[in-house]
């Protein structure tokens, strides 16, 4: 089914669209959740977690491309899930539980500056992406995006992994210092 | 800011190039499809190609139905493509190289002195003429029986092709009046 007929029975509200995008998407975002987690279980969840989402948020959003919408949800959700399951797994020690403690002193976990930043962040990402070769930024968006394994990255990019590799390294180089030249420490 | 920062980031990244890497990752999908029925094709053709290769060879012997004309020794046949092929004494040369048939002198090692005793199809030496015969390598002994002809890896020996006989053999090569052939048989009546 084409992903504008998906959108279209959410705008519905046809409980079709969570099984069409199912039929679609679902291995898909298997995968880019398993690549995060490495978990079956924990992938599953967080796909589910997403066709929830896009439930909820179609409309009123009404995405030009499902595929990168879905993606990014199931991504979000992940890397969500990937930081709790690791925060969890320090609470044994007492100095992670004096450091979640302290942290109900932080008035917010995600402030409207660091929001702001990483905003800004964002906008250079895409400035910087946008102005590098294609197989460059093709295989950065596949390592680092899709969190594809290199080999993965060298059989659909078409080169070899040594490539890939050289690639990558030169592209966080050239990262690093745009983002020092934007005046963003890392 | 930390990597985890530059994570967050990467979740807005713009949809287009996300889109450009999706289809390369749906189109791999697709080419690993295809190059795996490529290989598979290929293997299978391999296979054959081995499978059919000595069949290929023997193919290209002399199948004819072979009629003996006790006048002349000569015998007519035809290959497995179907084109007559004039040879003598029923001997069958192989289409790929050209045959002499020869009058064995005296056995040398690896090869022997000869005397050309007819020129099937190579021009180069006329029949009288002495040369000298070095097997090559991988050559072939022919074999004659009631079913045909059949070829075997061997070096030939001197009880088979005594001096005095008659031969044919293939010219692989020919330089300083040395014939090197890579298949020799015995001639009929010889």
């Amino acid at each position: 089914m084409q992903d504008e007929t998906i959108v279209q029975l959410y705008f519905e509200r046809n409980e079709d669209a969570i099984k069409e995008t199912q039929i679609k998407y679902d291995k898909y975002l298997t995968k880019i959740a398993y690549n995060i987690l490495s978990d079956y279980d924990d992938s599953r969840e967080s796909v589910n977690d997403t066709y929830l989402a896009a439930w909820n948020s179609i409309p009123p959003h009404k995405p030009i491309s499902l595929s990168a919408y879905l993606g990014k949800i199931t991504r979000r959700l992940s890397i969500d899930i990937f930081r709790k399951r690791n925060r969890d797994k320090r609470k044994a020690s007492q100095y992670s539980v004096s450091l979640s403690e302290l942290e109900e002193c932080i008035p917010g976990y995600e402030t409207p500056e660091m929001q702001l930043e990483n905003m800004e962040l964002a906008e250079m990402l895409n400035k910087f992406l946008r102005e590098l070769p294609k197989d460059a930024r093709n295989v950065f968006i596949g390592r680092y995006y899709y969190l594809d394994s290199i080999r993965d990255v060298a059989g659909y990019c078409g080169m070899t992994e040594g490539k890939v590799k050289s690639l990558l390294f030169r592209t966080r180089c050239k990262l690093r210092d745009y983002l020092k030249k934007e005046g963003i420490m890392i | 800011m930390n990597s985890e920062m530059l994570h967050d980031a990467l979740n807005m990244i713009d949809d287009d190039m996300l889109d450009e890497v999706y289809n390369l990752r749906c189109r791999k999908k697709k080419y690993r499809f295809i190059t795996n029925i490529i290989s598979a094709a290929a293997c299978v053709c391999l296979i054959l190609i081995c499978v059919s290769l000595p069949h290929l060879f023997n193919s290209t012997d002399y199948v004819g139905d072979t009629l003996s004309d006790s006048a002349s020794q000569n015998t007519y046949g035809t290959y497995a493509d179907g084109a007559d092929y004039d040879t003598f004494g029923d001997i069958g040369a192989a289409k790929e190289y050209p045959t002499l048939i020869v009058e064995i002198e005296k056995w040398q090692d690896n090869g022997f002195t000869a005397k050309i005793y007819k020129t099937v199809d190579y021009e180069n030496l006329e029949i009288g003429e002495n040369i000298e015969v070095k097997f090559n390598g991988d050559i072939l002994v022919k074999e004659t029986d009631e079913n045909g002809y059949s070829y075997e890896k061997r070096m030939p020996t001197r009880k088979e092709f005594p001096n005095g006989s008659i031969a044919e053999i293939e010219v692989t090569r020919f330089a300083d009046n040395i014939v090197y052939t890579s298949m020799i048989g015995k001639c009929e009546g010889s």
